[in-house]
């Protein structure tokens, strides 16, 4: 580990800021090169989400529109931009809740959770269940399924 | 006046990140203790990296909703 994080050559006195020292968030700790290795660390999840905001415009220039949900834990919403069609789904609460969302607008698409792009069951005629995590979220992209 | 660029693209900034940087604590370029902006040219590498998206295999289309 280089030394005052890598932040300074100078001597530890000198510093306008210290580094933390602390044992849990201290540097020895937390650090860019310990969170370079390791794939679930905060950097590489920034990184993942500049690329998916960089990828899709539609954050920035899309269309918003809120969703009702049966659940007052769950904030859910819409956007678009051009061909993109996105489903935000976000858990406020501290315990894992459960939702059923109105897509009936959507029906026959097949939700992709943007992260891991892993395909969910496609909408159907039926209120659309999800389950989440405490303070759990998913971002799904709305695509047609594939013929 | 030339046409600047922002006035052609006048919503760059909902395309935009952005990543603010306290200098004074980012970086030390010339070891006094302090960053400076000397510090946050080294650094240019790390910012263009977190910045560039990470290699990853085009998944086909989407497409709209009907509504």
């Amino acid at each position: 580990m280089a030394r005052n994080a890598g932040v300074s050559h100078a001597d530890w006195a000198q510093l306008y800021l210290q580094p933390l020292m602390d044992p849990v968030y201290g540097y020895q700790a937390v650090n860019v090169e310990a969170q370079l290795r390791t794939p679930s660390s905060f950097l590489r999840w920034v990184h993942r989400f500049i690329a998916l905001r960089k990828e899709h415009p539609v954050f920035g220039l899309g269309t918003y529109e809120p969703l009702r949900s049966d659940n007052s834990h769950i904030f859910a919403h819409m956007r678009r931009w051009e061909d993109d069609v996105i489903l935000c789904v976000h858990n406020v609460a501290r315990s894992a809740q459960a939702v059923q969302l109105d897509l009936s607008a959507c029906e026959g698409m097949v939700p992709e959770e943007m992260l891991g792009r892993t395909s969910f069951p496609a909408v159907g005629e039926l209120p659309y269940l999800l389950t989440l995590a405490p303070r759990g979220f998913f971002w799904f992209q709305l695509r047609r399924p594939e013929p | 006046m030339p046409e600047q660029w922002f006035e052609r693209d006048p919503l760059w900034f909902k395309r935009a990140v952005f990543y603010e940087i306290h200098i004074r604590g980012f970086f030390d370029g010339n070891g006094d203790g302090s960053g400076d902006f000397r510090g946050l040219i080294e650094k240019l590498d790390y910012l263009e990296w977190l910045a560039t998206p990470a290699s990853r295999t085009p998944t086909g289309r989407s497409s709209t909703c009907s509504r």
